[in-house]
């Protein structure tokens, strides 16, 4: 009896500790992740009749979001946009990264990772105004480029369109993709480097050879780190990107508040979801391919 | 026939405060497999390392196959390195890393698989062309490591502590292959090891290392019979030293008082440089000493003694003897022959020895 108590005593200890350990995120993430995707996919399904809510079940919200050429414009930008910000991202921040990684000396690293953070002690928002201050009609490239004589009139390509889209979100970004391409770097034994040059190659064909493909899952992960959320930023387009710089964000905004459309803005949100989950696996599918195949 | 490949000349190389290499010179022979030993720190890596072109010697000149190398790149020098690690590309195959020096040689793709298939022949890995080179093992890596700087025929192949990562059975095996693949390719091979075993083992000649400096640069029996100085003999093997004085010199050789071991006639030129009067210590090596058993005479000379202390190591049996006249004990070793009874502690012996295998520092 004393001795199967101590068991039970044991036991009772030990097995739950477990779940006890991983309930408070597991809750987290279903009532702040699971339960409002559940949501936001019951609520496609519906239909909104002005105030209140036909619960009956229809593809209907989706075969609009399909076929209406508006939706697809916007789709497609989003989609052009991200990838156009990705890859820049991810070709400002390589440089950056390779700087920290092979040129800073060892001690000084964790500072100059620490100042690349910096940005982000300030607000997102804040920043977007910032880089409206910089590109602005009378923006400090625009003032300079003017008083420098270099240009007439203020240029009005860089604000209110698509491009200054892009470049308030690569620089947003930035830090997200230069941490992980630094850390593949930080990985590649530079025994290697030593053993390619040792081996007859200059140093473009050892940083082809060797660096770049490993450092390749980094990139890969730097590019997937800023394309899918860029997909769905909203606030940027909406500060800096002018009336032609909209995105399928605010489409999916505009349905949810102003069009009083719901239904239509899940069925337009779940869709865009599903477009950048099926593009990243694809994606990660080549680069593994590739990776695999190199030899 | 012994032309230098390497030559070596008063070489410097300081990381900040440390001396890394404190003027070496050294000329290393076309065709002989050549080490480069002594204890970590010594700047034996340094060294080779500086002859791959890895780092550049503060003052000094390095030439190879007669050729100043002073700023010449790593990668245009005639030399090949096999990496302590390895440092095989875990993202290639076998064959991509055997091949990887050939892309610059432009050879057709038929010329170059043919070689990749002889190199990895002569390293004994027939079969593995596309094997992921993540998947070998230590020694299959080493191998590939060998394969990859030897296809490309070096003048010079370095190897930089290549078998302290395998396990003690593996390691003998690459120490006599590595040594018969020297003589097949007839290929320079400079190695840098910590491990006197390996070094006597392998080497033509071997070059001991201590604070940046080369001590003597010699055959292995020079090496380990005749040590150039305390630092050397203390550290190739074990030694037994025991205190000495240097006496007049006669016609038949110079005559030495070594404590527990009595009066003895050394060849006046192993003497130098000391002189009549110098406190000097006497080194003899363990197996150099022999216990006579009842039956055996004495041949040359004789000291008694008492075992103080004894190893067994199966093969071999280690007494510590102390010497009759001294406080100082010496260690005997003894290989376990067939009849030989292992002495007890306690027991007096008579230790035999030869004038010719003391060494004077």
């Amino acid at each position: 009896m004393g001795a199967a108590a101590i068991v039970r005593g044991r036991w009772r200890f030990r097995l739950p500790s477990g779940l006890v350990l991983v309930s408070p995120p597991l809750l987290y993430a279903i009532l702040l992740l699971a339960l409002p995707i559940a949501a936001v996919v019951t609520i496609s399904f519906w239909t909104q009749n002005y105030l209140d809510l036909d619960r009956t079940f229809t593809l209907a919200n989706y075969r609009e979001a399909w076929s209406q050429p508006v939706y697809r414009v916007l789709m497609l930008r989003s989609l052009a946009v991200s990838a156009t910000v990705t890859l820049c991202t991810v070709l400002l921040a390589f440089p950056i990264a390779y700087f920290v990684s092979f040129h800073v000396p060892q001690h000084r690293k964790s500072l100059w990772i620490f100042l690349i953070t910096i940005p982000f002690w300030t607000s997102y928002l804040m920043r977007i105004f910032l880089w409206k201050v910089i590109l602005g009609y009378n923006g400090v490239i625009n003032g300079t480029l003017i008083r420098l004589g270099i240009i007439e009139e203020p240029l009005s390509f860089i604000l209110y369109n698509v491009n200054a889209v892009v470049i308030t979100l690569s620089h947003a970004w930035a830090p997200f993709a230069i941490l992980p391409i630094f850390v593949a770097l930080e990985k590649i034994d530079r025994s290697l480097l030593e053993a390619a040059t040792d081996l007859g190659e200059g140093t473009v064909r050892k940083f082809l050879r060797i660096t770049l493909p490993l450092a390749l899952p980094g990139v890969l992960g730097a590019a997937i780190i800023v394309f899918i959320p860029t997909v769905g930023d909203y606030v940027t387009p909406r500060l800096v990107g002018g009336p032609n710089g909209l995105l399928i964000a605010n489409m999916i905004e505009l349905q949810f508040k102003k069009a009083n459309n719901p239904p239509l803005g899940a069925a337009l949100a779940i869709s865009s979801m599903l477009i950048v989950a099926a593009l990243s696996l694809i994606f990660v599918r080549l680069n593994r391919h590739h990776l695999r195949d190199r030899s | 026939m012994s032309e230098p490949i390497i030559e070596l000349q008063e070489v410097f190389k300081t990381f900040g405060r440390i001396v890394a290499l404190n003027g070496v010179s050294a000329e290393i022979i076309q065709g002989e497999f050549f080490s480069l030993l002594g204890p970590s720190g010594c700047g034996k890596t340094t060294l080779l390392r500086a002859i791959a072109g890895f780092e550049d010697p503060d003052s000094g000149n390095i030439r190879i196959d007669g050729r100043d190398m002073t700023g010449v790149e790593a990668n245009r020098r005639p030399t090949n390195m096999v990496f302590q690690n390895y440092a095989i590309f875990p993202h290639m195959t076998v064959a991509g890393n055997v091949g990887f020096g050939l892309t610059r040689k432009k050879l057709g793709t038929t010329e170059t698989m043919r070689l990749i298939d002889e190199a990895l022949r002569m390293v004994s890995l027939e079969g593995f062309q596309e094997r992921d080179a993540r998947t070998l093992s230590g020694g299959q890596k080493q191998r590939v490591a060998l394969a990859r700087a030897l296809i490309l025929r070096p003048k010079v192949l370095l190897l930089d502590e290549p078998l302290s990562a395998l396990d003690r059975k593996l390691r003998e095996q690459m120490q006599s292959e590595l040594r018969n693949l020297q003589r097949a390719v007839g290929i320079t091979f400079v190695l840098v090891t910590h491990d006197q075993e390996e070094a006597l083992t392998m080497s033509d000649r071997v070059a001991i290392m201590f604070d940046g400096s080369i001590v003597q640069i010699s055959t292995p029996e020079e090496l380990y019979t005749a040590p150039a100085n305390l630092q050397v003999a203390e550290f190739i093997g074990s030694m037994n030293f025991l205190r000495a004085t240097v006496g007049r010199a006669t016609s038949q050789g110079t005559e030495v008082e070594v404590e527990g071991l009595g009066k003895l006639i050394m060849a006046s030129e192993s003497v130098k440089p000391h002189s009549a009067g110098d406190n000097v210590s006497a080194g003899i090596r363990p197996e150099m000493l022999t216990v006579l058993f009842d039956e055996e005479a004495g041949t040359a000379r004789v000291a008694e003694g008492q075992i103080a202390d004894r190893s067994y190591y199966g093969d071999m049996t280690y007494y510590a003897v102390r010497l009759e006249g001294t406080e100082q004990t010496v260690t005997v070793s003894m290989r376990n022959t067939a009849n030989r009874p292992i002495l007890p502690l306690g027991s007096r012996v008579r230790i035999n020895w030869n004038a010719d295998s003391i060494v004077l520092f």
